[in-house]
C-alpha cells in the first residue's frame, strides 16, 4: 500500500516575520521585508540592501546554552523554526519512536561573515593552538565559537537538530544552492514514503547576508542594485527588474505518515504529493534560455502527483526577479502547462521575502500550504511593467482570494539544478 | 507495497591517490601500495598538516567538455568531472540512444571551500571586491561538481546533491539505489568528490582525528591495530553508475554486482564517551548492519568481506569491530573485514564512493583488498582485517560500511548476479 505524506506542522523566522503567523500577516499585507543592510557595513558595497530578519532575539531561544557557540545565525533561525513546527504539530517528541525520525535539511551554515572569519585568523593564539595542538586555548566557550565559526558547515545544522530532537533515524544535509530546502523536503518525501521514516523534520536555513555574499553574488550580476528604494527591489516578471534581493531566514515542516498522523489525533495542513528534480546540463550561470530543465522538473512533479497540469490550481514561482530566471520559467511553464498556463494564477514570493536561497523553497512551500488553508494567493508586488515575454497570470500587487486545492511549488539553481513539490488539499480517503 | 526493482553496478569511475582510474587504483591496492605521502603545502603555514593522500599527475587539460568550463571548475569539480567520465566510458552506456532527462545524477561534496589567497587578499584589502574573480562564488559552492558533471556529460535527470560531510559519498549512491528502485529513475551516475582544500583541512587540523605523522608517513594511518591515532586525509572522486537490473541486460552491460541494501542512521555523538555512549553507539551501527540484511533477505553467513569505515580513530576502530560481532556473532571470525583508508587515505566526501567501488571489485575479482600498516593487533579489536597482504577468496555477499564523523551510520549491501 502506497504510504501517504501529509504536513502536521510549520515553522519560520524570515525578514517578514519572525513565526510563521507573522510572516504570513505581512505577506498578505503585501509589505516588503527588503531594507538596507544592517548585518554589516556595505557602504562601500555596489549592492546595499537585502532582507534581514530584523526582530529575531536569540537569547529567547530555547536551546542549551552550552550548544550555542556551535550554531550560527542560520542554526538558530533553524532550531527556532524547528521548535515553532513541532509544537505547531502538537509532538510529543518524547512518546515517538526516534529511530523513524529523520531530519533532511538543505543547508548553508557556512562561514560567509566577514567578521568571524577574520576574528579566527586575526587571533595569533589560534594559529599558535593548531600549530602545537595545545587546545587548552579553547576551553573558553568565546574562543571556541570563534574557532567553530571557520568549521562549520552545512551539515552542522542537521546535527544540531538531530542532537536537540533526539532524531535517530535518517539524517542528511542537501546543498543545491536556491533548491536546496526542496530537494531536502524531496528526500524526506521519499523517506517517508519507503518507509525509511515515519515523521520528518524537513526544511532549510540560510543566512548568507555578508561581504562575501554580496560580493560574490554581485559579481554574478545577479543581484538588484535598486539601492535608491529598496523596498521596490524585488520586482518579479515586472519588465524592470534588475536581479534578486538576498534574504535569510528558515522554514522547517513536519512531515509524517499519514497514518501516524491520525493515529495520535494530529490536525493534517495538507498532503504532500509530489516532487521532481533535474539538472539543466547546460551552463553555470544562465538557464537555458528554451526553459529545458526547469519543463522537465515540474512534468515529473505533475506525474509523481498524478495530477495533469489543468488540475493545478496555482503556481508558486520560483520567480527571482532576475532577468534570465523569470523568462525562462515563464516559458517552462507555457510548455508544461499549454493553454492552461493562462489560466493559473503564478506568484513569486520573493517579491516580498527577497531570496532566501537555501531556505527559499521551504519557505515558499509553506506560504503554499497557508494558500491552501486560507484559499488566498499572495501576490507578486511591484509588477507595474509588463514584459512581453512574460505575458501570464501574475497576480500582481494585491493577494487574492481564490480556491486553491493544489498548488505547484518550483525552485531553480545557479549550476542549473531544478526542483518542484507539490502540495495538496488533504482529504480523507 | 511495491513491487521493488532490483539495482546493479554497472560502471566505476576513480581518481585516487593509489591512481588516476578505477582500474589504477584497484591494482595498486591489491599490490599493497600506500598513496599517502609527506604534503609540501597546504595553501597556509598555519594548517599543520604534513602528510595526506594526493592525487598525483592530474591534468584537468584532458578533461572532457569545453576548456572555458574547465577554467571555472574548482579542484573537487575537475576530479569529480574526470570520475564521472570515466565511470561513463566504462560502463559502455551508448549516450546517443540513452534520453539526457532519464539520467540522474547524486553527487556528495563537502562545503563551501575558501582557498586562502582569496581569503586572506580579501580580509587585508578590507573587504575590496576587486580582489575577486568574477565566477568566484561558482568555483566556492558545494553543488558545482555535481552541475560541472552534469554539464559535461549532459545528464538532465533527477539530481541529488549531498553535503553531509563524510557520509556523503554513501549516501549519494544509497539515494541512487532507492530512486531506482522505487522507479524514480532507470540509471543513476553516484559518487562525491574531495580535494585537500586548505579550508577542509582546516576544519580537520586540530579535530583529534588526524593521524600523527610517522617518519614514514605511509605508515601513519594505522587502522585497527594498537598504535592507532587518527587517519590522514585524501583527496579524490568516486563515481558508480548504477542501473535496474532489467535496463543494464537489455544492453547487455558487464555488471559488477547487484546493490541489495542500504540503510542510513544517525547516532548522537558528543561526550563523555563512557562506556553507556559507546554501547550505544555500537548498538546504533549493529541496528543499521541488521537492516540493510533484512533489505536483502540474505543470510548473514554468506557475508564474506566488510570493507569498513576504519578510520583508524581509537572509539571508532572498536565500536565498528564490536558491532560486526554483535551482528554476525561466531560467522564475524570467518569473514575478512579491511580498511583500505590506511592505504588511500580519508578520501572524505569522496570514501563511501571509493570503498563501495573497492568492495565491488573485491567481490568480482575475488580478492579481499589489504588493511596495511597492520602490525600490533589490539585485543579488544579481534577480527580478521586481512593485515598488509591482500588474500584470494570467494565472496557471497558484501557490504561496505560507513561511520560519518558526526554520527552517521550506512551501510550498502552488495552480492554478485547470477
Amino acid at each position: 500500500m502506497e504510504r501517504r505524506v501529509v504536513i502536521t506542522g510549520m515553522g519560520a523566522v524570515t525578514p517578514l516575520g519572525e513565526t510563521l503567523d507573522q510572516t504570513w500577516e505581512s505577506l498578505m499585507r503585501s509589505q516588503s521585508g527588503i531594507d538596507y543592510i544592517s548585518l554589516f557595513d556595505a557602504s562601500a558595497f555596489p549592492v546595499k540592501i537585502a532582507a534581514e530578519v530584523k526582530n529575531f532575539d536569540e537569547s529567547k531561544l530555547e536551546m542549551p546554552e552550552e550548544m550555542k557557540p556551535f550554531a550560527g545565525r542560520a542554526t538558530k533561525f533553524c532550531v527556532a523554526a524547528a521548535l515553532e513546527a513541532i509544537r505547531h504539530a502538537g509532538l510529543n517528541l518524547d512518546v515517538i519512536d526516534n529511530t523513524m525520525f529523520g531530519i533532511s535539511l538543505g543547508g548553508n551554515e557556512e562561514t560567509t561573515k566577514l567578521s568571524e572569519f577574520s576574528n579566527a585568523f586575526r587571533e595569533e593564539n589560534i594559529l599558535y593552538s593548531l600549530q602545537n595542538k595545545d587546545l587548552s586555548y579553547f576551553k573558553d566557550a568565546n574562543r571556541l565559537a570563534q574557532l567553530w565559526a571557520i568549521r562549520r558547515c552545512a551539515h552542522t545544522t542537521s546535527n544540531i537538530l538531530s542532537i536537540l530532537f533526539n532524531a535517530r533515524g535518517p539524517v542528511s544535509t542537501s546543498s543545491t544552492a536556491c533548491a536546496s530546502s526542496a530537494q531536502a523536503i524531496g528526500k524526506a518525501l521519499r523517506m517517508i514514503e519507503h518507509a525509511d521514516a515515519d515523521i520528518m523534520i524537513t526544511g532549510g536555513c540560510d543566512s548568507i547576508i555578508s561581504e562575501f555574499s554580496v560580493a560574490g553574488f554581485g559579481l554574478l550580476g545577479a543581484l538588484s542594485h535598486n539601492n535608491g528604494d529598496p523596498q521596490r527591489a524585488s520586482r518579479p516578471f515586472d519588465l524592470r527588474r534588475d536581479g534578486f534581493v538576498l534574504g535569510e531566514g528558515s522554514g522547517i515542516l513536519v512531515l509524517e505518515e499519514l497514518s501516524h498522523a491520525r493515529a495520535r489525533g494530529a490536525r493534517i495542513l495538507a498532503e504532500i504529493t509530489g516532487f521532481g528534480s533535474s539538472s539543466n546540463a547546460y551552463r553555470l550561470t544562465d538557464s537555458p534560455p528554451d526553459g529545458r530543465g526547469a519543463d522537465q522538473s515540474m512534468r515529473s512533479a505533475l506525474l509523481d502527483a498524478g495530477l495533469s497540469p489543468d488540475q493545478v490550481d496555482y503556481i508558486n514561482a520560483h520567480g527571482t526577479s532576475t532577468l534570465i530566471n523569470d523568462r525562462s520559467e515563464t516559458l517552462a511553464i507555457k510548455k508544461v502547462f499549454g493553454e492552461s498556463a493562462y489560466a493559473t494564477p503564478i506568484s513569486a514570493n520573493k517579491s516580498m521575502l527577497g531570496h532566501l536561497i537555501a531556505s527559499a523553497g521551504t519557505i515558499e512551500l509553506i506560504m503554499s500550504v497557508m494558500t491552501i488553508q486560507q484559499n488566498i494567493i499572495p501576490a507578486t508586488i511591484n509588477y507595474e511593467t509588463p514584459d512581453p515575454d512574460c505575458d501570464l497570470d501574475y497576480v500582481p500587487n494585491e493577494p487574492r482570494k481564490y480556491e486553491v486545492d493544489s498548488v505547484l511549488s518550483n525552485s531553480f539553481a545557479f549550476g542549473g539544478q531544478n526542483a518542484s513539490l507539490v502540495v495538496e488539499r488533504y482529504y480523507d480517503a | 507495497m511495491t513491487h521493488k526493482r532490483r539495482v546493479v553496478i554497472t560502471g566505476a569511475g576513480l581518481v585516487s591517490p593509489l591512481g588516476l582510474t578505477a582500474r589504477d587504483s584497484w591494482n595498486a591496492l591489491i599490490a599493497g601500495t600506500s598513496g599517502i605521502n609527506h604534503i609540501s603545502s597546504t595553501g597556509s603555514p598555519s594548517i599543520p598538516v604534513s602528510i595526506a593522500g594526493s592525487v598525483r599527475q592530474f591534468n584537468p587539460a584532458r578533461l572532457p567538455g569545453k576548456k572555458k568550463n574547465i577554467k571555472l571548475m574548482n579542484r573537487d569539480a575537475q576530479l569529480a568531472v574526470a570520475a564521472t567520465d570515466e565511470a561513463l566510458a566504462d560502463a559502455g552506456i551508448n549516450r546517443e540512444t540513452t534520453e539526457p532527462a532519464a539520467f540522474g545524477i547524486a553527487f556528495g561534496a563537502f562545503g563551501i571551500q575558501y582557498t586562502m589567497d582569496e581569503a586572506f587578499g580579501f580580509l587585508r584589502k578590507e573587504g575590496e571586491i576587486s580582489t575577486l574573480n568574477p565566477i568566484w562564488p561558482l568555483t566556492i559552492l558545494p553543488n558545482m561538481s555535481l552541475c560541472h558533471s552534469a554539464i559535461a556529460h549532459s545528464l538532465q535527470g533527477p539530481n541529488i546533491a549531498l553535503c553531509s560531510l563524510t557520509a556523503s559519498g554513501t549516501q549519494a549512491v544509497g539515494e541512487a539505489f532507492k530512486a531506482i528502485q522505487y522507479g524514480d529513475a532507470d540509471i543513476f551516475i553516484a559518487g562525491g568528490c574531495s580535494s585537500l582544500n586548505p579550508s577542509y583541512l582546516l576544519s580537520l587540523a586540530d579535530s583529534g582525528l588526524l593521524a600523527a605523522a610517522e617518519a614514514d608517513p605511509s605508515a601513519s594511518c594505522r587502522p585497527f591495530e594498537n598504535r592507532r591515532s587518527g587517519f590522514a586525509v585524501g583527496e579524490g572522486a568516486a563515481a558508480i553508475i548504477v542501473e535496474e537490473l532489467d535496463h543494464a541486460r537489455a544492453r547487455n552491460a558487464v555488471i559488477y554486482g547487484e546493490i541489495c541494501g542500504y540503510a542510513c542512521t544517525g547516532e548522537e555523538i558528543s561526550p563523555p564517551a563512557d562506556e553507556r555512549a559507546i554501547e550505544a553507539r555500537v548498538a546504533g551501527v549493529a541496528a543499521c548492519i541488521e537492516e540493510v540484511l533484512g533489505q536483502a533477505a540474505i543470510d548473514r553467513s554468506r557475508v564474506d568481506y566488510i570493507n569498513a569505515e576504519g578510520n583508524a580513530a581509537v572509539l571508532s576502530d572498536r565500536i565498528e569491530t564490536d558491532a560486526i560481532k554483535r551482528v554476525f556473532g561466531d560467522h564475524a571470525r570467518r569473514l575478512s573485514v579491511s580498511s583500505t583508508k590506511a592505504a588511500t587515505g580519508h578520501l572524505l566526501c569522496a570514501s563511501g564512493a571509493a570503498e563501495i567501488i573497492f568492495t565491488a571489485l573485491a567481490m568480482q575479482h575475488g580478492i579481499v583488498p589489504p588493511t596495511l600498516n597492520y602490525e600490533q593487533p589490539d585485543p579488544r579489536c579481534d577480527l580478521d582485517y586481512t593485515p598488509n597482504r591482500s588474500r584470494r577468496r570467494e565472496i557471497r555477499a558484501a557490504l561496505s560500511l560507513t561511520l560519518g564523523l558526526s554520527g552517521e551510520n550506512a551501510a550498502v549491501l552488495m552480492r554478485p548476479v547470477a
